[in-house]
């Protein structure tokens, strides 16, 4: 009987290590908290975190290239997993450089001990090869999210927020949950690419399963018809975890659908079962930006550009193409610094008592900071696809990848649905170049320089995305 | 299948009963009755041993914990009224949207073809990404080792599903970590220690007054 042991390698867990660091370090920044005096307590655990990203970010891009199941397929090293896993961690770093001292100055290190471990969760969502580990990597990541949400007491909005997301988002998982164990029932496993066996096939049961699972999916994602609880809980969160939600969570959603999309389906004979996604996706698109047209809050602005953006991304994963899936890839990475800078923006417009998210407090900001304003222009030009940026290659990939599959409406609407997103953003853009007699809201001082790195930070991604359309094309992205 | 048709009736009937109860008493009893026919269920498909974690676990333990909760904030005393039910609009086309997914799932199972052998064992021997490392079981019903008993749980526990029952305990740390944060910190150390200070500043207050 002892040799049990053997069936789990070292191996295995070297896969799980950039997770594994995220997650430990989290402990760690407890533990400063308990034992280090709570001036130095704040700082360090910070420190503790963005050491972490990047280590957990280099390790990680080690294995490139690699594939290998670990756990007996529970836990899958290949292009797909890394990738994402990049993109979760940067916009970890980001989000740690947002942190100021609004409502949470009393447990910081709790703060970025919860943001870690929900990144742990969303790089376990992206290198989930069974069913299992896809929701037990769902339900880290929405647990700490639950608190972070619910974390600045003092306004009734985070409390709203909090219990809002919490109490939706249990609904999805059971969804979800549901859906797995009719497809546990239908093939008699729960590794993803095992899902589809010759001797089962496709059969109503399968179907069914599949259903329900891309529901509680959608849901994830915050696409039409199940986006209602994204605004909201983007307004009450405070303003680091926003940023975070919007890219992270995405991203580990994606990624979880990608895999689904393309080894447990097979292309072309079951299309059809995904055509309640494409539709999901397409109404996303439209309602997205529509939404986004009426808001004057920054957050809720971005929380209904996000549902369209998510829109956008999993039109292209529509045919399960080669390209299909680097332009979905390429436009998240795009997506995820042009967010995380309007973010930053953000917080540097943020003193130690209000947020800098209302439209207001962007009034005349040319005069004022030049160079923060042409830093939010060059993010919203970004986010509406204004040509020569990196949002507009994205969507030209994407735009090209329906057209090639057939699924051309995808495309107009695409094309539409950024056309009305251009009035959105640039009404961000006239606030700040607007010439203003007398500034209504009082200037702030940001408590920390530090979103000024992340502002620098995601510039040059942006910039740099655009000039070397990174396509990440030398690895296979599925191991199957 | 005449076992089956009443614990169906069983598990659904209770559970129907945890969501409408007023009393949130009631509601723990009536999941109680839902967890006793859930292990009944487990004991008819041969998994005893989960039927006896159920029992231990959920009935014993997570129950207990949900009266405790239930004690300390008074039963019975802070059930509100009802509101005006604002969702009447909503019940008959939620009716609907329940009826066809209720059709769709008993078309979708009539018309399944359930692989043989189907369930835990049944499915190793499918996985094609199985690296063909764990012996095969010879299943033998009722014997040490047999499908459902401690020996196979443990053994698909700690190889197959190795990753998953980690990540569980980490779901945990999360959840109390969580828990701490949220609650534990509603009162703000810097008070907390000054209304220390004052109480050893002022030992001549009465005990039992309160501020």
């Amino acid at each position: 009987m002892g040799g049990y042991l053997q069936y789990v390698q070292t191996l295995d867990y070297q896969a799980l290590l950039p997770a594994m660091i995220v997650g430990g370090t989290a402990v760690i920044a407890l533990l400063a908290d308990l034992l280090l005096p709570r001036r130095i307590a704040n700082g360090t655990a910070i420190l503790l975190g963005v050491m972490a990203t990047i280590m957990a970010g280099l390790y990680a891009s080690l294995s490139y290239g690699v594939h290998y199941l670990a756990f007996g397929g529970g836990f899958v090293l290949d292009g797909l997993s890394v990738v994402f896993q990049e993109i979760v961690l940067l916009s970890t770093l980001v989000t740690l450089m947002l942190f100021n001292r609004r409502g949470v100055s009393e447990d910081r290190p709790a703060y970025v001990a919860l943001v870690l471990w929900s990144s742990t969760g969303a790089m376990i969502m992206a290198g989930a090869g069974s069913l299992m580990t896809l929701f037990l990597g769902l339900e880290i990541l929405s647990l700490s999210l639950y608190c972070l949400c619910a974390i600045a007491r003092d306004r009734e909005v985070a409390k709203e927020a909090g219990f809002k997301y919490l109490v939706l988002s249990s609904t999805a998982s059971g969804f979800l949950l549901y859906g797995m164990a009719l497809l546990f029932g239908a093939t008699g496993t729960v590794t993803i690419s095992a899902l589809i066996h010759p001797a089962t096939g496709i059969h109503g049961l399968y179907a069914l399963g599949m259903g329900i699972f891309l529901i509680g999916l959608a849901f994830k994602l915050a696409l039409v018809p199940f986006h209602i609880w994204a605004p909201d809980v983007y307004e009450g969160a405070p303003l680091p975890v926003t940023a975070f939600m919007s890219v992270a969570t995405k991203a580990g959603a994606l990624a979880a659908l990608a895999r689904v999309i393309y080894t447990a389906i097979p292309q072309p004979d079951a299309h059809w079962l995904l055509l309640p996604t494409f539709i999901f996706a397409a109404a996303s698109m439209l309602v997205g930006n529509l939404g986004a047209l009426a808001q004057t809050d920054i957050k809720r602005l971005l929380a209904y550009s996000a549902v369209a953006q998510a829109g956008y991304i999993v039109a292209a994963l529509a045919g399960a193409t080669e390209l299909g899936i680097r332009s979905a890839v390429y436009y998240l990475a795009a997506y995820a610094f042009m967010n995380l800078g309007a973010f930053a923006v953000a917080a540097l417009l943020s003193s130690d008592r209000e947020e800098g998210t209302q439209l207001v407090a962007y009034e005349g900001l040319a005069a004022r900071q030049p160079l923060l304003a042409a830093a939010m222009t060059f993010f919203m030009l970004s986010l509406a696809g204004m040509p020569i940026t990196a949002g507009f290659l994205g969507k030209i990939f994407i735009l090209s990848t329906t057209i090639h599959t057939g699924y051309w409406p995808l495309g107009a609407l695409l094309v539409i649905g950024s056309a009305v997103s251009f009035y959105v953003y640039f009404k961000v853009i006239r606030a700040m170049y607007a010439r203003v007699e007398r500034f209504s809201h009082p200037e702030v001082r940001p408590p920390s320089q530090l979103p000024w790195i992340a502002v620098a930070i995601c510039a040059v991604a942006v910039i740099v995305l655009t000039f070397v359309p990174v396509m990440p094309g030398d690895a296979t992205f599925f191991v199957k | 299948m005449a076992v089956f048709a009443i614990l169906a009736v069983a598990l659904i009937a209770s559970a129907i009963g945890v969501i409408s109860a007023r009393n949130p008493v009631h509601s723990v009893v009536a999941l109680l009755a839902n967890f006793a026919a859930l292990a009944v269920l487990y004991l008819t498909l041969s998994g005893e041993f989960l039927a006896m974690i159920q029992i231990i676990v959920y009935s014993g333990a997570i129950l207990i914990l949900f009266i405790f909760v239930i004690a300390l904030l008074g039963a019975g005393t802070s059930i509100e009224a009802p509101g005006p039910n604002r969702l009447t609009k909503l019940t008959l086309p939620a009716l609907i949207v329940g009826a066809l997914a209720l059709v769709a799932l008993g078309y979708g199972l009539l018309r399944a073809q359930i692989p043989s052998g189907g369930g835990m064992l049944g499915a190793a021997t499918v996985l094609p990404v199985s690296r063909g490392e764990i012996p095969a079981v010879t299943i033998t019903p009722g014997a040490e080792g047999a499908f459902g008993s401690v020996a196979d749980f443990g053994r698909a526990l700690f190889t197959t599903y190795l990753l998953p029952f980690e990540l569980t305990a980490f779901v945990l740390l999360v959840a109390v970590i969580g828990v701490v944060v949220l609650a534990g910190a509603a009162v703000p150390e810097r008070r907390r220690k000054a209304a220390e200070r004052e109480a050893i500043a002022k030992p001549e207050r009465p005990m039992g007054a309160t501020r």
